[in-house]
């Protein structure tokens, strides 16, 4: 199987995990607390510190080793587009699960990315995703009884 | 093909819709909300109690228990708060554990005195525990201790720690809190280790404690005390607090019609008078102690008088 | 106590009890198979079923899905990297590169020979530890308790050797991650903005499904192929090989089934952090860790030995004290209340009879469940063939659905996906996952731990080394930091005197 390549040196992560901790310790100033509040800013304090740390690493000789990858698979680099595209399926599903319940999310995820992201035929997504929809159905409707979730509408 | 799978989606959504009738109650299964995590005590009391109360209902329905935790028992009192008053919901709760965020003024999606009460199940006291070897034999001892005694309980909104502090400073005894225990098993083990001098713990919970000797009972708090050494709240000149109990209730959304009601009340005080209900009852250490809807009602009623007055002590 | 043994093998040996067994063990697999779902859910499930049985056939069955969940969700972390319940987790670091190497069938063979024989030696250890179990359970409090997520915290944080900052700055995130919702110490809410779902935190499980599934799942939609790859052929024989290679390392296994049992006594600790520190220690102990990570079969082994002796250090404190060892003892123990049983220190006077019965119960799943595992080994092993592009959108929607019945909630599912793609980019960007999972997961002990202490100790910070318990965790803190830098400061300090000559 093709693996993405992975990319080590970014700035990237260290400035969206930089953003979220400032966040977080802006949200425990203002909402917390006072009691309550001092171990996660406090954390909050430690991570952005290792962050720095992080970021020093650049300007040092001695860069940050990669892991090894010794399954002798070859890196491919895969389109940010289709990255993209692949984490919006997942948004897509949620969404339409919170939405509109599994039932009506359900199939429809399943056919569209079949289809269109999987690049199958029609013929297959559709009846991969009846038969894994009914499925579903059997094993949680009627064999353990959970109630799936039907949406904000039902 | 893409109208085929629409369709098919169209045709999941409507067999997810349910639908009602109109045949007279009960026609189908009743959901009973348990508003904690499966297992445990009090899922397993109402997991029982559900089993024998379905035998007393007409039409041979059954009473499906459904676990709803979150939110310390308010995601299943708003759950059934809100749900359809037609007797297919109802739940389980511990008073006055849902009462007291509504006292705190916590935003809550309820109103515990406008939920329709069915009945009463049964009661319980706390029993004011010292590890067996403490010198802490009674509330003298406590009070003479030199400093303030360290009790152990669990959330600061929980019924341990409520009844912990109410007791306290109506007796003037000083104290503290050391909160954040998981559960009642936890701080008991806290007693029996020293981290904790003392704790309010149910008195049902500490029998099999008492009976391996781990503990011993300092003074009762809701309960009477039929032992001379061990003291209970009228001894101890608080009568009022003698109304500090765990309550466990019986209790649909408002607004429930009187027929319905009386259905539901009657099968649950026939359960409750079950022998092999009450055999369960007896060998687990639970009790039961029947009350109909009126009645249940007004202790409700009474009881948020009672925390009312206690305001300040709620944070 | 032979005698107790044998006297629970004889109330098993009926034809009704063993029916009741299997059937815990094919619900406990398949419920282990389905991620989200797992022993938890399995017993609440199953547990009005228990109504009209005796306490020793709903214990059998009991027993049975305990024993099973493990083997199932080894399945779904090997052939799909996504953990079929929370402790397989660690199994998917090389099951799922072995499968990836068309090695699937290997990978299933070892952890179905692991488990059972990992399942036996943490009974025996359960046994053997039994008479001293109240004094055990009374060593821990708030400062143990501190010091041993600590310890859970820096053996994970620290197991990757060449990403050791960034596994430090996961565990930050996955801190502040663990500390959003309603604190029972401080009786503040946290990071919830009022949200009644956020009240009661992050989900493990849902958080888990995510960052290890559904991440994984991502990928493999994007990269297209299957999980199998470029292996060229699944080998669907390597059943075989799996079981002698966990027989040759039989000391791994007992290591992992000793760290399982010990660590899985924890309450609040438990299983998922025994299976990663059991992984890491083997790793450490190994002559090439670096190797770890890409399909060596030890590190499915290690926490296979792990998972299934958890449940029996679970049942320490549980039969112990009352006090739920694990969230799946903590429903068990609804089962026993519901069978007339009062949890406490009397349980073990007063129902022993019983309790062996599980004990028994718990070895014989694990082995039934390992001979159906072996026995579907070449089925399971064709998962590994078919096209990513189908496989990723079904293994997600199944995994968002099973995320969802655990408690109802559509919460779940959301927090499921959003965890989902987060780990997909971290990923991407070589941030190591485990130590924001680990640190999600110990998170509220490790601060509850430490403010309880603070409070008992009335500021005073000695009392975390008052105790020899505490003083014995520092040690293996301290032990484990050095462990973790010394190799790597000799090293870079061996290579600047080569460098100089």
């Amino acid at each position: 199987m093709a693996k993405t390549a992975t990319n080590t040196t970014s700035i990237a992560p260290v400035v969206f995990i930089f953003c979220f901790t400032v966040g977080y310790i802006a949200t425990g100033y203002i909402y917390l607390d006072e009691e309550s509040r001092h171990v996660p800013i406090l954390t909050g304090y430690v991570t952005i510190f290792l962050l720095a740390l992080e970021t020093l690493k650049r300007f040092m000789p001695s860069m940050a080793e990669e892991p090894k990858d010794t399954s002798g698979m070859e890196a491919v680099t895969v389109e940010l587009s289709r990255e993209v595209i692949g984490l919006a399926y997942v948004v897509f599903l949620a969404a339409m699960i919170y939405v509109f319940g599994f039932y009506a999310a359900i199939p429809v995820y399943l056919f569209v990315a079949i289809a269109f992201l999987g690049s199958q035929t029609k013929k297959t997504a559709g009846i991969s995703a009846i038969i894994a929809s009914i499925v579903i159905y059997v094993v949680f409707e009627l064999i353990l009884e959970t109630r799936l979730y039907q949406g904000l509408f039902f | 093909m893409k109208k085929l799978v629409l369709a098919a989606a169209f045709l999941f959504t409507l067999v997810g819709c349910s639908d009602s009738s109109n045949d007279p109650f009960p026609n189908r299964d009743i959901e009973i909300i348990i508003p904690y995590n499966a297992g445990g005590g009090f899922d397993a009391y109402a997991r029982s109690l559900a089993q024998y109360m379905q035998k007393y209902l007409p039409n041979d329905v059954n009473i499906l228990p459904m676990n709803m935790p979150g939110a310390g028992g308010r995601r299943g009192a708003s759950h059934v708060y809100r749900a359809d008053p037609d007797g297919y919901t109802i739940g389980i709760f511990n008073m006055p554990g849902i009462l007291l965020p509504q006292i705190q003024g916590v935003k809550i999606n309820y109103d515990v005195n406008l939920l329709t009460w069915l009945s009463t199940l049964s009661v319980d006291g706390y029993g004011i525990i010292v590890d067996d070897e403490s010198p802490l034999n009674s509330i003298e001892d406590i009070k003479n201790m030199g400093r303030p005694i360290v009790y152990g309980a669990t959330g600061p909104s929980s019924t341990s720690y409520i009844a912990t502090t109410i007791v306290s400073e109506s007796l003037e005894i000083p104290y503290e809190v050391i909160t954040g225990y998981k559960g009642s098993g936890e701080y008991i083990l806290g007693v029996i280790r020293g981290d904790v001098d003392a704790a309010f713990a149910n008195y049902s919970t500490i029998q099999p404690y008492l009976e391996s000797g781990d503990i011993k009972v300092t003074a009762m708090i809701g309960i009477d005390s039929n032992d001379p050494n061990i003291k209970d709240a009228n001894d101890l000149g608080i009568p009022e607090l003698s109304n500090l109990k765990v309550v466990r209730m019986m209790a649909g959304p408002p607004g429930m019609p009187e027929d319905i009601k009386a259905t539901l009340e009657q099968a649950m005080l026939n359960a409750l008078n079950d022998a092999d209900f009450k055999a369960w009852l007896e060998s687990t250490g639970n009790d039961s102690f029947p009350v109909n809807s009126a009645g249940t009602t007004a202790s409700v009623k009474e009881m948020t008088l009672f925390y009312d007055k206690f305001k300040e002590f709620l944070d | 106590m032979i005698d107790l043994l044998l006297n629970a093998l004889s109330d098993i040996a009926s034809v009704k009890t063993l029916l009741l067994l299997l059937m815990g063990v094919m619900f406990g697999l398949m419920f282990g198979v389905i991620p989200g779902l797992g022993g938890t859910t399995a017993l609440a499930i199953l547990m009005p079923l228990t109504f009209g049985m005796t306490a020793i056939n709903a214990f059998a069955m009991s027993g049975g899905i305990m024993g099973a969940v493990a083997m199932g969700g080894a399945i779904s972390a090997i052939l799909l990297n996504t953990p079929g319940t929370a402790p397989n987790a660690a199994t998917t670091l090389d099951g799922y590169p072995m499968a990836k190497q068309g090695r699937a069938a290997e990978a299933i063979g070892a952890a179905a020979t692991a488990s059972p024989l990992g399942g036996l030696f943490g009974v025996m250890t359960l046994l053997m530890v039994l008479p001293v179990a109240k004094e055990l359970i009374l060593l821990f409090g708030p400062p143990e308790f501190f010091l041993l997520a600590v310890f859970g915290l820096v053996t994970i944080a620290l197991s990757d050797s060449t990403n050791l900052l960034r596994g430090l700055i996961s565990a930050g995130v996955g801190l502040m991650l663990a500390f959003v919702g309603y604190d029972t110490v401080t009786g503040g809410e946290r990071f919830t903005y009022g949200s009644d779902y956020l009240f009661d935190g992050i989900p493990l499980v849902p958080a888990l499904v995510g960052l290890f599934g559904v991440t994984e799942m991502i990928h493999l939609s994007i990269t297209g192929g299957t999980v199998a790859g470029d292996a060229g052929e699944v080998r669907l024989h390597g059943v075989v090989k799996g079981i002698k290679a966990t027989l040759k390392n039989w000391k791994i296994v007992i290591r992992g089934s000793l760290i399982g049992t010990i660590i899985g006594s924890i309450p609040g600790v438990g299983g998922t952090v025994a299976t990663f520190i059991a992984y890491s220690t083997t790793k450490r102990a190994d002559p090439d860790p670096e190797s770890f990570g890409t399909g060596r079969i030890e590190g499915v082994i290690a926490p296979e030995s792990a998972n299934n002796a958890k449940d029996s250090g679970a049942l320490l404190p549980t039969i112990a004290f009352g006090i739920p060892g694990s969230a799946e003892m903590a429903v068990f123990l609804g089962i026993l209340v519901l069978h007339g049983m009062q949890p406490g220190p009397t349980m073990l006077l007063n129902n022993e009879r019983e309790i062996y019965v599980l004990i028994i119960a718990l070895t014989l799943s694990a082995v039934f469940s390992a001979i159906i595992g072996i026995a579907l080994v070449r089925w399971l092993a064709m998962i590994t063939l078919v096209k990513g592009q189908i496989l990723a959108p079904l293994v997600i929607a199944v995994s968002l659905v099973g995320t969802y019945a655990i408690d109802s909630r559509p919460g779940d599912v959301v927090i499921a996906a959003i965890l989902g793609m987060v780990g997909y980019l971290m990923l991407r960007f070589n941030y190591p996952r485990l130590p924001l999972v680990i640190a999600l997961v110990l998170g509220e002990t490790a601060e509850r731990g430490f403010l309880q202490s603070m409070m008992i100790s009335q500021g005073n910070w000695e009392i975390f080394i008052s105790s020899i318990t505490s003083i014995i965790m520092v040690l293996l803190i301290l032990f484990t930091l050095g462990w973790s830098f010394i190799p790597g400061i000799l090293k870079s300090r061996r290579e600047a005197r080569a460098k100089s000559k």
